[in-house]
Protein backbone atom coordinates (compact mmCIF):
# COMPACT_ATOMS: atom_id res chain seq x y z
CA UNK A 1 0.00 0.00 0.00
CA UNK A 2 2.51 2.09 1.37
CA UNK A 3 4.44 1.42 -2.12
CA UNK A 4 1.75 1.99 -4.48
CA UNK A 5 1.12 5.33 -2.32
CA UNK A 6 4.79 6.60 -3.55
CA UNK A 7 4.48 5.84 -6.97
CA UNK A 8 1.39 7.87 -7.18
CA UNK A 9 2.91 10.68 -5.37
CA UNK A 10 5.92 9.84 -7.97
CA UNK A 11 3.37 10.03 -11.24
CA UNK A 12 1.87 13.19 -9.75
CA UNK A 13 4.75 14.73 -9.11
CA UNK A 14 6.21 13.84 -12.76
CA UNK A 15 3.18 15.15 -14.57
CA UNK A 16 3.18 18.72 -12.36
CA UNK A 17 6.82 19.25 -13.47
CA UNK A 18 5.58 18.18 -16.99
CA UNK A 19 3.03 20.97 -16.74
CA UNK A 20 5.17 23.50 -15.30
CA UNK A 21 7.29 23.06 -17.99
CA UNK A 22 4.87 24.51 -20.00
CA UNK A 23 4.21 28.45 -19.74
CA UNK A 24 1.75 31.38 -20.96
CA UNK A 25 3.58 32.92 -23.15
CA UNK A 26 2.67 33.33 -26.98
CA UNK A 27 4.41 32.11 -29.34
CA UNK A 28 6.41 34.08 -31.82
CA UNK A 29 5.22 33.89 -35.23
CA UNK A 30 7.11 31.52 -37.20
CA UNK A 31 8.38 32.76 -40.17
CA UNK A 32 8.42 29.43 -41.97
CA UNK A 33 5.13 28.36 -42.71
CA UNK A 34 5.30 25.56 -45.56
CA UNK A 35 1.66 25.39 -45.85
CA UNK A 36 0.99 29.04 -46.28
CA UNK A 37 4.00 29.50 -48.54
CA UNK A 38 2.24 26.63 -50.87
CA UNK A 39 -0.83 27.86 -50.82
CA UNK A 40 0.39 31.80 -52.06
CA UNK A 41 2.39 29.33 -54.53
CA UNK A 42 -0.86 27.40 -55.80
CA UNK A 43 -2.22 30.82 -56.38
CA UNK A 44 0.02 32.06 -58.18
CA UNK A 45 0.62 28.97 -60.60
CA UNK A 46 -3.17 29.00 -61.15
CA UNK A 47 -3.42 32.32 -61.48
CA UNK A 48 -0.94 32.20 -64.39
CA UNK A 49 -2.49 28.94 -66.01
CA UNK A 50 -5.54 30.68 -66.19
CA UNK A 51 -7.05 28.29 -63.97
CA UNK A 52 -10.15 29.30 -62.48
CA UNK A 53 -10.06 28.96 -58.64
CA UNK B 1 -31.65 35.45 -44.08
CA UNK B 2 -28.37 34.30 -45.86
CA UNK B 3 -27.81 37.26 -48.15
CA UNK B 4 -28.09 39.84 -44.70
CA UNK B 5 -25.51 37.40 -42.86
CA UNK B 6 -23.67 37.39 -45.83
CA UNK B 7 -23.78 41.27 -46.28
CA UNK B 8 -22.92 41.64 -42.55
CA UNK B 9 -19.33 39.33 -43.31
CA UNK B 10 -18.70 41.39 -46.58
CA UNK B 11 -18.78 44.64 -43.97
CA UNK B 12 -16.53 42.52 -41.77
CA UNK B 13 -19.03 42.05 -39.16
CA UNK B 14 -18.59 39.38 -36.73
CA UNK B 15 -21.55 37.22 -36.51
CA UNK B 16 -23.24 36.22 -32.60
CA UNK B 17 -23.12 32.64 -31.77
CA UNK B 18 -26.95 32.99 -32.04
CA UNK B 19 -26.65 34.20 -35.85
CA UNK B 20 -23.94 31.65 -36.96
CA UNK B 21 -26.53 28.79 -35.17
CA UNK B 22 -29.32 29.95 -37.01
CA UNK B 23 -27.35 29.69 -40.07
CA UNK B 24 -25.78 26.78 -39.98
CA UNK B 25 -29.25 25.05 -39.27
CA UNK B 26 -30.67 26.53 -42.78
CA UNK B 27 -27.36 25.42 -44.43
CA UNK B 28 -27.36 21.75 -43.21
CA UNK B 29 -30.99 21.54 -43.52
CA UNK B 30 -30.42 22.67 -47.15
CA UNK B 31 -32.02 25.07 -47.35
CA UNK B 32 -29.43 27.33 -48.56
CA UNK B 33 -27.92 26.85 -52.09
CA UNK B 34 -24.46 26.00 -53.38
CA UNK B 35 -23.90 29.53 -54.14
CA UNK B 36 -24.99 31.25 -50.90
CA UNK B 37 -22.86 28.13 -49.25
CA UNK B 38 -19.63 29.45 -51.13
CA UNK B 39 -20.51 33.57 -51.04
CA UNK B 40 -21.00 32.74 -46.61
CA UNK B 41 -17.61 30.12 -46.55
CA UNK B 42 -15.95 32.64 -48.87
CA UNK B 43 -16.84 35.98 -46.90
CA UNK B 44 -16.17 34.02 -43.84
CA UNK B 45 -12.60 33.05 -44.55
CA UNK B 46 -11.89 36.63 -45.66
CA UNK B 47 -12.99 37.79 -42.95
CA UNK B 48 -11.71 35.43 -40.01
CA UNK B 49 -13.40 33.67 -38.06
CA UNK B 50 -14.01 34.25 -34.08
CA UNK B 51 -14.30 31.88 -31.80
CA UNK B 52 -18.10 32.65 -30.95
CA UNK B 53 -18.64 31.88 -34.92
CA UNK B 54 -16.50 28.48 -34.80
CA UNK B 55 -18.49 27.65 -31.48
CA UNK B 56 -21.76 28.81 -33.43
CA UNK B 57 -21.07 26.56 -36.37
CA UNK B 58 -19.14 23.81 -34.69
CA UNK B 59 -22.62 23.19 -32.03
CA UNK B 60 -24.90 22.68 -34.83
CA UNK B 61 -22.56 20.27 -36.90
CA UNK B 62 -22.77 18.00 -34.15
CA UNK B 63 -26.81 18.33 -33.19
CA UNK B 64 -27.04 17.29 -36.96
CA UNK B 65 -24.62 14.61 -36.78
CA UNK B 66 -24.65 10.93 -35.87
CA UNK B 67 -23.36 10.14 -32.06
CA UNK B 68 -21.71 7.06 -31.26
CA UNK B 69 -22.76 6.01 -27.30
CA UNK B 70 -19.72 4.45 -25.93
CA UNK B 71 -19.37 1.24 -23.27
CA UNK B 72 -15.50 1.47 -22.56
CA UNK B 73 -14.90 2.57 -19.03
CA UNK B 74 -11.68 4.85 -18.97
CA UNK B 75 -10.17 7.98 -20.66
CA UNK B 76 -11.34 7.81 -24.25
CA UNK B 77 -9.47 9.85 -26.75
CA UNK B 78 -9.00 11.04 -30.58
CA UNK B 79 -5.89 12.22 -32.15
CA UNK B 80 -6.21 13.86 -35.41
CA UNK B 81 -5.23 16.74 -37.67
CA UNK B 82 -6.88 19.09 -39.80
CA UNK B 83 -4.88 18.22 -42.27
CA UNK B 84 -4.13 20.41 -45.08
CA UNK B 85 -0.58 20.56 -44.16
CA UNK B 86 0.63 19.79 -48.10
CA UNK B 87 3.39 17.45 -47.10
CA UNK B 88 2.31 14.23 -48.23
CA UNK B 89 3.37 12.62 -45.05
CA UNK B 90 2.58 8.98 -44.28
CA UNK B 91 -1.03 8.67 -41.96
CA UNK B 92 1.02 9.59 -39.11
CA UNK B 93 -2.04 10.03 -36.42
CA UNK B 94 -3.52 6.71 -37.80
CA UNK B 95 -0.72 4.59 -37.18
CA UNK B 96 0.12 6.47 -33.82
CA UNK B 97 -3.52 5.84 -32.79
CA UNK B 98 -2.71 1.85 -32.74
CA UNK B 99 0.52 2.44 -30.54
CA UNK B 100 -1.68 4.21 -28.29
CA UNK B 101 -4.69 1.60 -28.32
CA UNK B 102 -1.62 -1.22 -27.75
CA UNK B 103 -0.66 0.32 -25.01
CA UNK B 104 -3.54 0.76 -23.02
CA UNK B 105 -5.28 3.59 -24.04
CA UNK B 106 -8.34 3.92 -25.59
CA UNK B 107 -9.17 5.67 -28.84
CA UNK B 108 -12.37 6.63 -31.12
CA UNK B 109 -10.60 7.49 -34.17
CA UNK B 110 -12.64 10.26 -36.01
CA UNK B 111 -11.40 10.84 -39.88
CA UNK B 112 -11.70 10.93 -43.99
CA UNK B 113 -10.67 10.63 -47.05
CA UNK B 114 -7.77 12.67 -47.71
CA UNK B 115 -8.09 15.97 -49.54
CA UNK B 116 -5.05 17.32 -49.90
CA UNK B 117 -2.65 14.57 -48.84
CA UNK B 118 -1.94 10.86 -50.81
CA UNK B 119 -4.30 8.74 -48.40
CA UNK B 120 -6.65 9.79 -45.51
CA UNK B 121 -7.17 7.39 -42.62
CA UNK B 122 -10.34 6.62 -44.15
CA UNK B 123 -8.44 4.86 -47.23
CA UNK B 124 -6.22 3.32 -44.78
CA UNK B 125 -9.08 1.48 -43.03
CA UNK B 126 -11.47 0.93 -46.00
CA UNK B 127 -7.70 -0.64 -47.57
CA UNK B 128 -8.25 -3.61 -44.97
CA UNK B 129 -11.53 -4.14 -45.34
CA UNK B 130 -13.48 -1.99 -42.56
CA UNK B 131 -16.43 -0.92 -43.59
CA UNK B 132 -16.86 2.78 -43.94
CA UNK B 133 -20.96 2.79 -43.39
CA UNK B 134 -20.57 0.91 -39.92
CA UNK B 135 -23.43 2.32 -37.70
CA UNK B 136 -22.98 3.41 -34.40
CA UNK B 137 -23.78 0.85 -32.02
CA UNK B 138 -21.35 -1.92 -34.31
CA UNK B 139 -18.58 1.07 -33.88
CA UNK B 140 -19.14 0.83 -30.08
CA UNK B 141 -18.86 -2.95 -30.26
CA UNK B 142 -15.94 -2.56 -31.91
CA UNK B 143 -14.38 0.50 -29.38
CA UNK B 144 -15.48 -2.20 -26.75
CA UNK B 145 -13.36 -5.29 -28.13
CA UNK B 146 -10.44 -3.30 -29.28
CA UNK B 147 -9.80 -0.17 -27.67
CA UNK B 148 -10.02 1.45 -30.77
CA UNK B 149 -12.21 2.45 -33.68
CA UNK B 150 -13.00 4.31 -36.75
CA UNK B 151 -15.33 6.90 -36.90
CA UNK B 152 -15.95 7.91 -40.92
CA UNK B 153 -16.79 11.77 -41.17
CA UNK B 154 -19.06 11.50 -44.20
CA UNK B 155 -20.80 8.87 -42.46
CA UNK B 156 -21.31 10.56 -39.47
CA UNK B 157 -21.80 14.28 -40.78
CA UNK B 158 -24.71 13.38 -43.25
CA UNK B 159 -25.82 16.98 -43.44
CA UNK B 160 -22.21 17.94 -44.62
CA UNK B 161 -23.54 16.72 -47.98
CA UNK B 162 -25.68 20.10 -48.07
CA UNK B 163 -22.22 22.22 -48.53
CA UNK B 164 -19.82 19.99 -49.99
CA UNK B 165 -20.24 21.63 -53.84
CA UNK B 166 -19.05 24.92 -52.18
CA UNK B 167 -16.10 23.86 -50.49
CA UNK B 168 -15.46 21.94 -53.75
CA UNK B 169 -16.11 24.89 -55.42
CA UNK B 170 -13.99 27.06 -52.96
CA UNK B 171 -11.13 24.87 -53.27
CA UNK B 172 -9.52 26.38 -50.03
CA UNK B 173 -9.90 26.06 -46.48
CA UNK B 174 -13.28 26.85 -44.54
CA UNK B 175 -13.97 26.97 -41.16
CA UNK B 176 -14.87 23.28 -42.01
CA UNK B 177 -11.59 21.86 -42.03
CA UNK B 178 -11.10 23.14 -38.63
CA UNK B 179 -13.92 22.19 -37.00
CA UNK B 180 -14.38 18.28 -38.52
CA UNK B 181 -11.47 17.53 -36.12
CA UNK B 182 -13.46 18.70 -33.56
CA UNK B 183 -17.00 17.15 -34.44
CA UNK B 184 -15.91 13.80 -32.85
CA UNK B 185 -19.35 11.50 -32.68
CA UNK B 186 -18.06 9.39 -29.53
CA UNK B 187 -17.96 13.28 -27.78
CA UNK B 188 -14.44 12.49 -26.56
CA UNK B 189 -13.23 15.04 -24.05
CA UNK B 190 -9.66 14.43 -24.16
CA UNK B 191 -8.01 15.13 -27.90
CA UNK B 192 -4.55 15.83 -29.54
CA UNK B 193 -5.24 17.44 -32.60
CA UNK B 194 -2.55 18.85 -35.34
CA UNK B 195 -3.72 21.93 -36.75
CA UNK B 196 -2.42 23.71 -40.10
CA UNK B 197 -1.56 26.98 -38.83
CA UNK B 198 -0.26 28.43 -35.40
CA UNK B 199 -3.13 30.86 -34.90
CA UNK B 200 -5.36 28.04 -33.91
CA UNK B 201 -3.09 26.22 -31.86
CA UNK B 202 -4.11 28.34 -28.82
CA UNK B 203 -7.64 28.89 -30.05
CA UNK B 204 -8.61 25.45 -30.10
CA UNK B 205 -8.13 24.61 -26.55
CA UNK B 206 -9.92 27.45 -25.89
CA UNK B 207 -12.85 26.78 -27.76
CA UNK B 208 -12.78 23.24 -26.67
CA UNK B 209 -12.79 24.43 -23.11
CA UNK B 210 -15.66 26.01 -23.85
CA UNK B 211 -17.54 23.08 -24.58
CA UNK B 212 -16.04 20.90 -21.53
CA UNK B 213 -13.35 19.76 -22.85
CA UNK B 214 -10.48 17.83 -20.32
CA UNK B 215 -7.23 17.51 -21.47
CA UNK B 216 -6.67 18.87 -25.03
CA UNK B 217 -3.16 19.46 -26.69
CA UNK B 218 -2.75 21.07 -30.43
CA UNK B 219 0.69 20.92 -32.28
CA UNK B 220 2.03 22.13 -35.47
CA UNK B 221 5.85 21.44 -36.23
CA UNK B 222 8.10 24.20 -37.47
CA UNK B 223 8.15 22.38 -40.58
CA UNK B 224 5.02 22.59 -41.44
CA UNK B 225 2.94 19.62 -40.29
CA UNK B 226 -0.50 19.40 -38.50
CA UNK B 227 1.51 16.32 -36.34
CA UNK B 228 4.21 16.10 -33.94
CA UNK B 229 7.65 16.15 -36.44
CA UNK B 230 10.74 14.57 -35.38
CA UNK B 231 12.55 16.57 -38.08
CA UNK B 232 11.58 20.00 -36.30
CA UNK B 233 10.85 22.00 -33.10
CA UNK B 234 7.41 21.07 -31.97
CA UNK B 235 4.46 24.11 -31.31
CA UNK B 236 2.47 22.57 -28.55
CA UNK B 237 -0.62 23.98 -26.34
CA UNK B 238 -2.24 22.21 -23.41
CA UNK B 239 -5.25 23.02 -21.54
CA UNK B 240 -4.65 23.02 -18.06
CA UNK B 241 -6.82 24.35 -15.30
CA UNK B 242 -9.09 26.46 -17.40
CA UNK B 243 -5.50 28.05 -18.78
CA UNK B 244 -4.00 27.39 -22.26
CA UNK B 245 -0.29 26.93 -21.79
CA UNK B 246 2.63 26.74 -24.44
CA UNK B 247 5.94 24.67 -24.94
CA UNK B 248 8.32 23.91 -27.76
CA UNK B 249 9.08 20.31 -27.70
CA UNK B 250 12.02 19.62 -28.91
CA UNK B 251 12.89 15.27 -30.78
CA UNK B 252 16.17 15.22 -29.71
CA UNK B 253 15.54 16.38 -26.12
CA UNK B 254 13.02 13.38 -25.72
CA UNK B 255 15.21 11.20 -26.47
CA UNK B 256 14.57 10.76 -30.41
CA UNK B 257 17.10 11.07 -33.67
CA UNK B 258 16.64 14.36 -35.61
CA UNK B 259 15.34 13.27 -39.00
CA UNK B 260 14.35 14.75 -42.31
CA UNK B 261 11.14 15.32 -43.83
CA UNK B 262 11.48 13.25 -46.84
CA UNK B 263 11.62 10.30 -44.48
CA UNK B 264 8.48 10.11 -44.00
CA UNK B 265 6.83 11.70 -47.03
CA UNK B 266 5.12 9.26 -49.37
CA UNK B 267 4.03 9.46 -52.78
CA UNK B 268 1.58 6.77 -53.18
CA UNK B 269 -1.70 5.18 -51.64
CA UNK B 270 0.39 2.03 -51.92
CA UNK B 271 3.58 3.74 -49.85
CA UNK B 272 0.54 4.92 -47.12
CA UNK B 273 -0.38 1.20 -46.43
CA UNK B 274 3.08 -0.34 -46.53
CA UNK B 275 4.03 2.76 -44.28
CA UNK B 276 1.67 2.49 -41.77
CA UNK B 277 2.21 -1.45 -41.42
CA UNK B 278 6.08 -0.99 -41.49
CA UNK B 279 5.64 1.32 -38.29
CA UNK B 280 3.62 -0.91 -36.39
CA UNK B 281 4.94 -3.93 -36.97
CA UNK B 282 8.89 -2.03 -36.65
CA UNK B 283 10.35 -2.70 -40.32
CA UNK B 284 10.10 1.15 -41.60
CA UNK B 285 12.46 3.85 -41.37
CA UNK B 286 13.65 4.83 -38.13
CA UNK B 287 12.11 8.44 -39.16
CA UNK B 288 8.56 6.89 -39.28
CA UNK B 289 8.79 4.58 -36.26
CA UNK B 290 9.84 7.47 -34.06
CA UNK B 291 7.49 10.38 -35.67
CA UNK B 292 5.18 7.88 -34.55
CA UNK B 293 6.30 7.46 -30.91
CA UNK B 294 6.71 11.01 -30.65
CA UNK B 295 2.85 11.70 -31.10
CA UNK B 296 1.48 8.43 -29.51
CA UNK B 297 3.23 9.99 -26.73
CA UNK B 298 0.92 13.04 -26.91
CA UNK B 299 -1.66 10.55 -27.02
CA UNK B 300 -0.61 9.01 -24.45
CA UNK B 301 -0.59 12.04 -21.96
CA UNK B 302 -3.86 13.20 -23.12
CA UNK B 303 -5.31 9.55 -22.36
CA UNK B 304 -3.55 10.44 -19.06
CA UNK B 305 -0.85 7.03 -19.57
CA UNK B 306 2.45 8.93 -19.64
CA UNK B 307 3.35 12.06 -17.59
CA UNK B 308 5.77 13.52 -20.02
CA UNK B 309 7.01 12.84 -23.72
CA UNK B 310 9.75 10.87 -22.49
CA UNK B 311 8.26 8.46 -20.93
CA UNK B 312 5.51 8.34 -23.31
CA UNK B 313 8.37 8.14 -26.30
CA UNK B 314 9.68 5.60 -24.29
CA UNK B 315 6.02 3.31 -23.73
CA UNK B 316 5.37 3.96 -27.40
CA UNK B 317 8.63 2.70 -28.73
CA UNK B 318 8.01 -0.35 -26.44
CA UNK B 319 4.68 -1.13 -27.83
CA UNK B 320 6.12 -0.93 -31.35
CA UNK B 321 9.06 -2.93 -30.67
CA UNK B 322 7.50 -5.93 -28.37
CA UNK B 323 4.88 -6.55 -31.01
CA UNK B 324 1.71 -5.54 -29.08
CA UNK B 325 0.80 -2.71 -31.61
CA UNK B 326 1.04 -5.52 -35.00
CA UNK B 327 -0.40 -7.44 -32.83
CA UNK B 328 -3.73 -5.16 -32.14
CA UNK B 329 -3.78 -4.51 -35.73
CA UNK B 330 -4.09 -8.56 -36.64
CA UNK B 331 -6.80 -9.13 -34.01
CA UNK B 332 -8.69 -5.71 -35.39
CA UNK B 333 -8.59 -6.50 -38.90
CA UNK B 334 -9.44 -10.22 -38.52
CA UNK B 335 -12.44 -9.29 -36.88
CA UNK B 336 -13.39 -6.04 -38.51
CA UNK B 337 -12.05 -6.47 -42.31
CA UNK B 338 -10.10 -9.38 -44.01
CA UNK B 339 -7.40 -10.17 -42.16
CA UNK B 340 -5.85 -11.55 -46.36
CA UNK B 341 -4.77 -8.45 -47.12
CA UNK B 342 -2.54 -7.67 -43.94
CA UNK B 343 -1.10 -11.23 -45.05
CA UNK B 344 0.07 -10.92 -48.20
CA UNK B 345 2.11 -7.75 -46.91
CA UNK B 346 4.25 -10.00 -44.06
Amino acid sequence: MMELLSDREKRASMKEMFYESFSEKKFEKISKDISELLDIIIEEVNSKSGDMR
Amino acid sequence: MISEIIEKLQQKTDLSYDEMNSIMTDMLSGNTDDEQNTEFLSKLAEKGETDDELLGMLDKMQEFSLKVDTKNEGTIIDMCGTGGDKLQTFNVSTTASFVVAAAGGIVAKHGNRSSSGVSGSADIFEYFGYDLDLEPAQISEILLKHNICFMFAQKFHPAMKHVSNARKQLRRRTAFNLLGPLSNPAGVKNQLVGVFSTEYLDRLPRILKRKGAENIMTVRSDDGMDEFSTSAVNRVCILRNDKVLMNAIDPEVVGLHKSKLEDIQIKTREDAIKSFVGVLNNTANQAMVETTALNAAGGLIVANIANNFEEGVEIALNTIKDGKAFSLLEKFVATTGDISKLKEMI
